[in-house]
């Protein structure tokens, strides 16, 4: 598409056309398929933001130990369901860095409710990069070092930025540390649905005949019951004594065993369109082989699709495995994730008294969000006929 | 060309698009006439601006990122070609539909009745409203229009009787359901449909293309109209296809007394259809004629690289002579002549500061080129 | 047309098959089976069982024959009528069903229509009003729609109706109505129970409308036919509804037996968070204590009402659009 067209001898020259602006066409016109998703998907400010802050929650869920001020099992005798520390900045007037009041525990003799009363006259000051319980970083490393707390072992009055639960240990702690479980089972359980969804869509949408109606009809068969109720009573079948490592595993197996069938459908009717559109003749008539075709020609058509997919079948996932851990028929204590945390919120008079147990809830619903609107950036910068 | 009777009067029409990348003039001072009962080709290239012309006649052109600008288009309601109906005041008070009797509840005021309103017998389009009573009223009945994918012109979930009938009862209060679709059959079977009786409750998907742009042409002139637009209707018809529309088009022109405005950038058709052409670049008019004058004279120096171009049987040639060059950049408004770029005879210093009027080199020929100049 | 209803419910048969299959098996996965769950939570309350009332329980439930043997035999009893019996309730799994899954079904609809009508508009309004306010409230709301879990919503809506409002959502009726005979008060009181289901479990539905109906729109109202119904003089509000948004519904229709099974599933966990007395809490009993009968009953129920459903939708779905019916374009 540059200038440099058609001198015909006979008629005149054209006028040469602006060099810059020619560069910045064929910068433009050249590009590859990638360079073009990514300068659009920069635009999508709302996407972008979300990466960052996804990218922000799982290294957090990564270095859960380092962020959080204490672990996982650490009872706090006496705070049992605790409202959260709030965190305050003014002591008596005066402005100083963020530190909190240590919390009295006593019950109420009438609602036999319990009070909690903060005790305004010493502030704790809140320590950065402090010494805490101890912990092996990423499983190798022994370290005591975290990222914030009030100072080391139980003779610091604590800080819960969520509050406490049944048993007195601290919900935030609980939360990052669940995010670990509750982010890894989406993602692995979405890349093995990805692997059988495009596997066997790809097969069925361009081999097309027999092979097609078999998994169709399986795909119709899978997509008509109604999940949740499989999913309860496939995770049922699970033995309560197996280890957190082993359900985690089964858990995600069984959301990819079940999910495959969208990207599935994806996939195959993509094939099943793009078969027969002239560029892929074409390639056929240049004698490309088969997979060429597939791989080359036709997976790039919809890889827009394949992205979406995937980026939308997170957030699914992670309803699934909170949906499941929280019936009971999902993870099991002691093992943490946000379902199993949400647990406990399941008597509703306790979640009138204790909110705050909702708040993984929150988490559940705020990175759903996100993967949504980064699925929804890049779908856009994916998709070709969008400018 | 301001001569005789015209029905439509285009002056210095300006229409812009506002785009993400930028602003394009896509029309940049368009002025031509239709006259009463003759046709007019207009001839370009496809980006040229001859649709977005046809659409501002028809006040649908997509309002953002569409506007005009300036400009005026005068529609002309003359009272005698009114199929010798003469207008007639509407006392105050009397709703639309009873002027003409019994006949369907939906019907706009008819466009006589707008005109009275108004007091004045020509109007000009690009005052009312985009969707405004006064211009939905002149759509359809006033100016037809066909296009040129006649499959996605109709809608898959209605009958194409269905969707000419809608047509009739708007703009005809006189009829009924029943006689609207009397009408339908009528004009079904005028444009050659076998079995209109039957066909008229088929769905768009169960004709083959050309029966779909016959139903098409039915469709527009069901409620007579005294223009129709024909956007490239035979496009995308194989030849044999084209040649019957064409010749049904001729017919139906002579048998209503139409104006035509027929737009396309086949040459021969153009030829074949029309009384008068104008040759359209980038948004502006390069040179209009009569067909006879503009096929054995063409003097604009594009029209002449355009006749050019087309491959001759009985010509000795050896090579194709295209137009060299390409067409400038759409956003950046050109001062000069649009086609300075690629013309032989440019005239630097001239052609490429100042816009070429339109010469006058008979009455009915002008070019918009300075190597007319007086 | 009426080939291919009947060729679509042909294909129903085979699917009905596989879905007994995976219920039965699915139940009979777990270890043990009532018999030994029952043991288990009598030895944990105390009480010991003999070997030979182990035997005497076994045999008396069927449970002692082999698998295949049970599955033919209940296959059997149901195309009868008659699914089994419940060892948890002592009831036949007929009248269990008979209460249950009926009221599952019909909150899983009415939520399915209640969606359409909250989505219609809204979905209309942003497709056509692209990127006002309008628009990315609509968008964010889809967006909340599809990543709250059911149950996590039902847990902070009935925290905002027992705090703020001091309405208690649990279960259909409040405690006055539960035996109360039909009044006008009790259905009152039914609808007042019923507000938090439908919307719970209608918001995905409505979120995935949103967007179904908005994306269809917009391809819709880029095509000619647009352009020649404005051509022909009709008002912009004739033009939209007559045409695009004719077309852009058709899709939507088709989405029921896409949006079925999961605004089943979704009433089944909601169910369970307030206690309402539809399938949820019975199928989650069920299936943790291997009541065999009962919880390959429900799924079976469930399963073939929304193939069924799924069915019904496609049908819908060809008898809307004349393409489909008159063969011609068909993808």
């Amino acid at each position: 598409m540059s200038a440099q067209t058609l001198n015909v001898p006979g008629t005149p020259a054209p006028i040469p056309v602006d060099p810059q602006a020619q560069d910045k066409d064929d910068k433009f016109y050249y590009a590859t398929q990638w360079n073009l998703i990514w300068w659009k998907f920069k635009r999508h400010k709302l996407a972008i933001i979300s990466v960052f802050l996804l990218a922000l929650l799982y290294l957090s869920a990564i270095f859960a130990e380092f962020v959080t001020p204490y672990n996982v099992a650490t009872r706090f005798e006496g705070q049992q369901q605790g409202p959260p520390t709030p965190i305050r900045f003014i002591h008596q007037g005066s402005l100083r860095g963020p530190f909190i009041y240590a919390v009295k525990r006593k019950a109420d003799p009438k609602t036999f409710k319990f009070i909690f009363t903060p005790d305004e006259t010493k502030p704790i000051p809140i320590q950065f990069f402090s010494q805490g319980d101890p912990y092996k970083l990423l499983g190798l490393f022994p370290s005591s070092l975290h990222l914030f707390s009030t100072g080391v072992g139980k003779t610091a009055p604590p800080v819960f930025l969520f509050g406490t639960d049944r048993l007195g240990r601290d919900i935030f702690s609980r939360t990052i540390h669940g995010a670990r479980i509750s982010l890894a089972i989406p993602i692995v359980g979405v890349a093995l649905s990805f692997l059988i969804g495009v596997v066997l869509g790809g097969l069925s949408g361009y081999f097309g005949g027999v092979v097609d109606e078999i998994v169709q009809r399986l795909i119709d068969f899978l997509s008509a019951i109604p999940q949740l109720p499989l999913w309860i009573a496939l995770s049922a079948a699970l033995p309560r004594d197996w280890s957190t490592e082993k359900t985690f595993f089964a858990i995600t197996i069984l959301l990819s065993i079940i999910g495959w069938t969208g990207l599935a459908r994806v996939v195959r009717g993509k094939l099943l369109q793009l078969r027969e559109e002239d560029y892929a003749l074409a390639a056929q008539a240049a004698g490309a082989g088969q997979w060429r075709i597939i791989l080359k020609h036709l997976l790039p058509g919809f890889t827009s699709h394949l992205i979406v997919s995937i980026t939308n079948g997170i957030p699914a996932g992670i309803l699934a495995e909170t949906s499941l851990s929280f019936i009971g028929v999902g993870m099991q204590p002691p093992a943490v994730s946000w379902g199993v945390l949400l647990q406990d919120a399941q008597n509703l008079v306790s979640v009138a008294q204790q909110p705050w147990q909702l708040i993984p809830g929150l988490f559940v619903i705020a990175t759903g969000l996100l993967f949504s609107f980064v699925g929804d950036g890049l779908r856009d910068a994916a998709d070709p006929y969008t400018r | 060309m301001t001569k005789g009777n015209p029905l439509i009067e285009v002056r210095n029409l300006q229409v812009d698009f506002n785009l993400f990348e930028g602003t394009v003039h896509a029309l940049d001072g368009v002025d031509f006439d239709i006259q009463h009962g003759k046709s007019l080709g207009v001839i370009g290239e496809s980006g040229c601006g001859k649709s977005v012309t046809a659409q501002s006649i028809m006040r649908i052109v997509p309002v953002p990122p569409g506007k005009i600008v300036g400009g005026e288009i005068l529609l002309h309601l003359d009272p005698k070609h009114n199929n010798g109906k003469v207008l007639q005041a509407v006392p105050a008070g009397v709703p639309a539909g009873a002027l003409a009797g019994a006949g369907n509840a939906v019907a706009l005021p008819t466009p006589e009745l707008i005109a009275a309103k108004l007091g004045t017998n020509t109007i000009n389009v690009l005052d009312l409203g985009a969707m405004s009573v006064e211009m939905r009223s002149i759509r359809w009945k006033e100016i037809g229009m066909i296009f040129q994918e006649p499959m996605t012109s109709f809608s898959p979930l209605y009958t194409i009787g269905q969707q000419i009938i809608e047509g009739i009862l708007l703009h005809l209060p006189g009829e009924t359901k029943k006689s609207a679709r009397n009408r339908a059959i009528d004009v079904l079977g005028r444009v050659g449909i076998p079995q209109p009786k039957r066909l008229v409750d088929v769905y768009p998907h169960q004709l083959s293309g050309g029966m779909r742009q016959r139903a098409m042409i039915a469709m527009a002139i069901s409620c007579s109209p005294k223009l129709l637009i024909a956007d490239e209707p035979t496009t995308a018809l194989d030849v044999t296809i084209e040649a019957q529309i064409l010749e049904l088009l001729k017919e139906l022109q002579a048998e209503f007394g139409m104006s035509m405005m027929y737009i396309s950038h086949d040459l021969a058709v153009v030829g074949e259809m029309a009384d008068e052409v104008i040759v359209m670049y980038l948004g502006r008019v390069m040179e209009r004629a009569t067909t006879d004058e503009l096929f054995a004279e063409p003097l604009h120096p594009y029209t002449q690289a355009l006749w050019r171009s087309i491959p001759r049987i009985e010509a000795d040639q050896e090579r194709l002579i295209p137009i060299s060059g390409t067409l400038p950049n759409p956003f950046v408004q050109q001062r000069g002549c649009p086609f300075f770029s690629r013309c032989e005879h440019r005239i630097p210093g001239l052609c490429d500061t100042q816009r070429p009027p339109l010469f006058e080199i008979t009455p009915t020929h002008q070019v918009s080129c300075f190597l007319y100049q007086k | 047309m009426l080939a291919f209803i009947i060729r679509r419910v042909i294909t129903l048969v085979p699917i009905l098959i596989l879905i007994s299959i995976v219920s039965f098996a699915v139940i009979e996965l777990p270890p043990g089976d009532w018999v030994s769950f029952r043991i288990e939570s009598l030895r944990q309350s105390g009480l010991q069982v003999g070997e030979d009332e182990i035997y005497r329980l076994t045999s008396q439930y069927g449970l002692d024959k082999p698998a295949y043997v049970r599955y033919v035999s209940w296959v059997t009893n149901m195309l009868q009528g008659d699914f089994g019996y419940s060892f948890q309730w002592n009831e036949p799994v007929n009248k269990i069903l008979a209460e249950r899954v009926p009221r599952t079904m019909a909150i899983s609809l009415m939520s399915l229509v209640l969606a359409w009508i909250i989505s219609t508009p809204i979905g209309i309004i942003s497709a056509v009003k692209q990127y006002s306010a309008i628009d990315y409230a609509s968008t964010f709301l889809s967006f909340i729609g599809l990543a709250t879990p059911g149950f996590l919503l039902a847990l902070i809506l009935a925290y905002f109706s027992i705090t703020v409002i001091g309405f208690s959502p649990l279960g259909l009726f409040s405690q006055q109505y539960l035996d109360a005979p039909f009044s006008l008060a009790k259905l009152l009181d039914l609808g007042k129970h019923l507000v938090l289901p439908l919307l719970i479990v209608g918001l995905t539905g409505t979120g995935v409308a949103i967007r179904v109906l908005r994306a269809n729109l917009l391809d819709e109202l880029k095509k000619q036919y647009v352009v020649t119904a404005r051509a022909k003089g009709l008002s912009e509000y004739q033009v939209l509804m007559r045409y695009p948004v004719r077309m852009a519904i058709n899709p939507l229709i088709s989405t029921i037996g896409f949006v079925l099974p999961g605004l089943v599933g979704g009433e089944v966990v909601v169910s369970i968070v307030l206690s309402l007395e539809t399938t949820g809490p019975v199928l989650l009993r069920a299936v943790q204590s291997q009541d065999l009968y009962l919880a390959g009953g429900i799924v079976m129920m469930l399963s073939t009402l929304t193939v069924i459903g799924t069915l019904l939708s496609d049908i819908a779905l060809a008898a809307l659009d004349p393409r489909i019916r008159f063969g011609g374009v068909r993808k």
